[in-house]
């Protein structure tokens, strides 16, 4: 099974090995689609996160409409793919100025990650993790929110909440991550 | 831990509602007396959910390398008592609120004095604040009035944050005053006056407040005389934030304080515009809460609505009239508002209809051109009301002077319904019945209902056809406010004349509900259908399936009227008589408001089944609902279901109901696409 569309039919179906699956492809396919839009478009944009997703999803399923069901799972696969990118590339930039050897970095890379500090998007990361192990549902939102850019009313979509109870828990989950990186 | 702590969370967004740390951490206090460690929890995430910046609010990649992400320089630094700022020495913390702490300090050079100094929270740039300051700082200077509490001095604290001086006052909030000395209306009204007078002086000083509410107008008490004083002049403007729509959520409480005194032109937040009308409106705020002891919009329920919702309400909703939101309260509630009052409930609610209705609306006109152009303005017409003198507030209409004339004279005066009637003007003759366009049509109107009300007065219901008449005229025209307003009064007249056959008011009482409803009029509409319930209730022989009608209807409406807990009685009393007479649309769609009704009182473990079962049950008698109405006695209660599991956080059960919800709609679109 590779088709992606075919994949998210199998989660909507409860199928447990599908959401497996869906990850890598979704990672591979932003990953090319950044660096070709920084090969072949202007080469000093910065690439917006919400921007690649919606592409991503648009080549992967052939679908414009998505008022489609199975876009929250790809929406969720997304939001990983771009943490896991993001967060690669800030540590191995950290370990690049602790020492390690002059390498080439990827482009793609040096222009997704240039907003939040390396050390900071990681302990972001690190305060995300904890926070998904307690409560999985508002971490997706954060997710969607700070790895792909949706908006508030975006994400309640999405996640198929309203949109006072996705700011409630947004604001809820934020005071948690400022908290627990304070410690 | 893999359970989401449910409890931790609750007790954050509940204490999120309260503004002061004190009040959050009382709340805290209160909620769970014996769990220290989640009470401290719960402490350490309101702390860190006040230092949030907006950094976790934009996206990870994508945007400027400069975005800051959680700050560690946004912990607070704190003054305490003992302290020196400047040339002053701060006693003791007397005040903290949405913007700054206040402190009770002694100035020693060049003069030696007792002062209040507040100082501002972080987040604001501090050059900006004492630059827009110093800019204002001549004109505070000229303010001489013995209702302003001076602005005194300005400057930054060694951390950096700007505080203000100003003349010390030993008061409490106006409305805490009013209340704890249970002062009557008229002599609230005369307070109210003072503070206009002082408003009235700043402005002609080119000076605007910006931030009229409760807590910057304080009374203090000289020789047992209690004198408002209006402090924190020249603050809002120097402290004014340009804020985003992206920081103005999180941000919002933290810089802006309440918003319930915000005017329309203020929730624009554009920065732009803002002038003499809008403290005029926020005096407005301020006159409605004396009067009513609420505020027209609820400040919780503004903040909690989200920023769009809440501009739209301030800019676009027309708050009930003082004397509508009083007779709409719940009975206690009422007889607290009048006992704070040395008023008798019902003498309250008609003490404050006609003049004090109409002088409290135009000070909270949303087009600010219709407000008052001067705090005077609005002060001269409350003393007129006083002395019994017609107020400028309402057009000058014969029947009107003579009312007033009649009232000076201390005569018996016709019943409030006549004020109904009375607000038309009526001048000439009816030349211009003949005259075909609109505003000549309408002035017609206006002439045939006063000639009518000379002719037959106000106690003859055959006055309703040129009553309506007049009201279909004005909504044609646009003029929705004025026929709104109007056909308020006329559910007033009707009530006031229980001596009408009940065939006629029942029918009158139905059209002026039809109007109001469709203007989105919930409240008077509710008042409307509790006259109906009355009058159905007391037919001979009785008739039932049109009491469980009215009943339903009635409960329907208390609810979209925000009177949750009222609407439960006649719900619960319409759900049998409908089971009885085999009505299984009407008992399904009764017993889904009731299941609303419960859900909004919390009482959730009674709501679940009884919303379950109305949708189930309205979904099996669907070939009895009439065509054309599934959207209420259908999709009402299916939407109910999900909103049910919404305000109960069980986020998945939700979500599947909004999957039947889009289905639901999308066939129901179809199905009304497919006929011809």
């Amino acid at each position: 099974m590779s088709d992606v569309t075919q994949i998210l039919q199998a989660i909507e179906r409860g199928d447990p090995k599908a959401a497996d699956e869906l990850l890598p492809l979704v990672y591979e396919e932003l990953r090319k689609l950044a660096a070709y839009k920084m090969a072949n478009e202007s080469p000093n944009q910065t690439l917006q996160p919400t921007a690649l997703v919606h592409e991503a999803w648009l080549r992967l399923t052939g679908r414009e409409n998505v008022q489609w069901n199975g876009r929250a799972h790809f929406f969720a696969a997304a939001a990983e793919a771009m943490r896991r990118i993001l967060i690669d590339n800030a540590r191995r930039k950290l370990r690049l100025r602790h020492g390690g050897g002059q390498q080439r970095v990827d482009i793609l890379e040096e222009d997704l990650a240039a907003s939040a500090s390396d050390e900071q998007l990681l302990a972001i990361n690190e305060a995300l993790e904890q926070f998904a192990a307690r409560d999985k549902e508002k971490a997706e939102l954060v997710k969607l929110r700070f790895f792909v850019g949706l908006t508030i009313e975006e994400s309640a979509d999405i996640l198929g909440i309203s949109v006072a109870t996705a700011k409630r828990n947004w604001i809820y989950a934020r005071a948690w991550l400022q908290a627990e990186i304070q410690r | 831990m893999n359970v989401p702590d449910k409890r931790e969370e609750t007790l954050f967004n509940a204490a999120l509602q309260l503004a002061a740390p004190e009040a959050r951490a009382a709340y805290l206090a209160e909620a769970c007396p014996d769990d220290e460690p989640l009470r401290q929890r719960v402490a350490v995430l309101l702390r860190a959910h006040d230092q949030a910046d907006a950094s976790l609010d934009k996206p990870a990649a994508g945007l400027p390398a400069r975005t800051l992400v959680l700050n560690p320089a946004l912990i607070q630094p704190t003054e305490k008592a003992g302290d020196k700022i400047g040339r002053y020495k701060l006693l003791q913390q007397i005040g903290e609120g949405g913007c700054g702490v206040v402190y009770m300090a002694d100035q020693e050079e060049p003069v030696r004095r007792r002062v209040a100094l507040k100082i501002i929270k972080l987040g604001m740039d501090t050059k900006q604040v004492i630059a827009r300051f110093e800019a204002e700082r001549q004109a505070l200077a000229l303010m001489d009035h013995p209702n302003i509490a001076k602005v005194l001095d300005a400057g930054a604290t060694e951390t950096g944050r700007p505080y203000f001086v100003m003349e010390l006052v030993h008061g409490i909030r106006i409305t805490d005053y009013c209340d704890q000395n249970n002062l009557p209306t008229h002599e609230r009204l005369n307070l109210f006056n003072q503070v206009c007078h002082a408003i009235q002086h700043a402005h002609q000083k080119g000076i605007i407040h910006r931030d009229i509410k409760p807590s910057n107008i304080l009374v203090t008490l000289h020789d047992g005389v209690p004198v408002p004083k209006v402090i924190d002049f020249g603050i809002a403007k120097a402290t004014e934030q340009r804020l985003t729509d992206k920081t103005l959520f999180t941000a919002f409480e933290q810089f802006m304080g309440t918003p319930a005194y915000m005017s329309p032109e203020q929730a624009e937040m554009s920065g732009l515009g803002i002038d003499t009308r809008s403290d005029i409106y926020s005096l407005g705020v301020l006159l409605y809460e004396l009067l009513t002891g609420k505020t027209p919009f609820d400040a919780k329920e503004l903040l909690a609505a989200g920023l769009e919702a809440m501009r739209r309400t301030i800019r676009e909703t027309e708050p009930a009239r003082p004397s509508t939101r009083l007779s709409t309260m719940l009975d206690v509630d009422l007889s607290a508002v009048a006992r704070h009052r040395q008023a008798e409930p019902s003498k309250l609610t008609h003490l404050l209809r006609g003049d004090l209705d109409w002088i409290v609306m135009k000070t909270l006109e949303k087009d600010r051109t219709r407000r008052y152009e001067t705090a005077n303005g609005l002060a001269a017409d409350i003393q007129r009301h006083l002395q019994n003198e017609p107020v400028t507030a309402r057009p000058p209409s014969n029947v009107y002077r003579f009312q007033k004339l009649v009232r000076r004279n201390k005569l018996a005066f016709a019943a409030a319904s006549a004020v109904a009637v009375a607000l038309i003007l009526g001048f000439g003759v009816s030349t211009w019945l003949h005259r075909s366009s609109p505003a000549g049509i309408e002035d017609a109107r206006r002439q045939e209902l006063d000639t009518a009300i000379k002719r037959m007065g106000t106690d003859d219901p055959n006055l309703f056809k040129y009553f309506i008449s007049l009201v279909n005229v004005l909504m044609t025209n646009g003029k929705q406010t004025e026929a709104r307003t109007l056909t308020e009064e006329g559910v007033g007249w009707i009530q006031q004349h229980p001596e009408w056959p009940t065939s006629v008011r029942k029918e009158h009482l139905d059209t002026l509900d039809g109007i109001l409803k469709s203007q989105m009029d919930f409240s008077a509409s509710a008042l409307a259908e509790a006259e109906s319930v009355q009058i159905v209730r007391a037919r001979r022989p009785a008739d039932d399936k049109a009491l469980s009608g009215a009943l339903a209807e009635y409960a329907w409406t208390l609810l979209a009227s925000g009177q949750y807990t009222n609407a439960e009685a006649p719900a619960r009393e319409a759900l049998p008589i409908f089971e009885k007479n085999q009505d299984y649309v009407g008992k399904f769609w009764v017993q889904s408001t009731l299941g609303e009704s419960l859900t909004k009182q919390k009482r959730y473990t009674e709501a679940e089944p009884l919303l379950l079962s109305a949708y189930e049950g309205a979904n099996a008698h669907q070939a009895e609902i009439p065509e054309g109405w599934s959207g209420l006695f259908l999709e009402e209660p299916l939407a109910r279901v999900m909103d049910f599991y919404v305000a109960t956080g069980q986020l998945e059960e939700a979500a599947k109901w909004r999957a039947k919800l889009a289905e639901f709609r999308k066939a129901d679109a179809a199905k009304k696409a497919a006929k011809p």
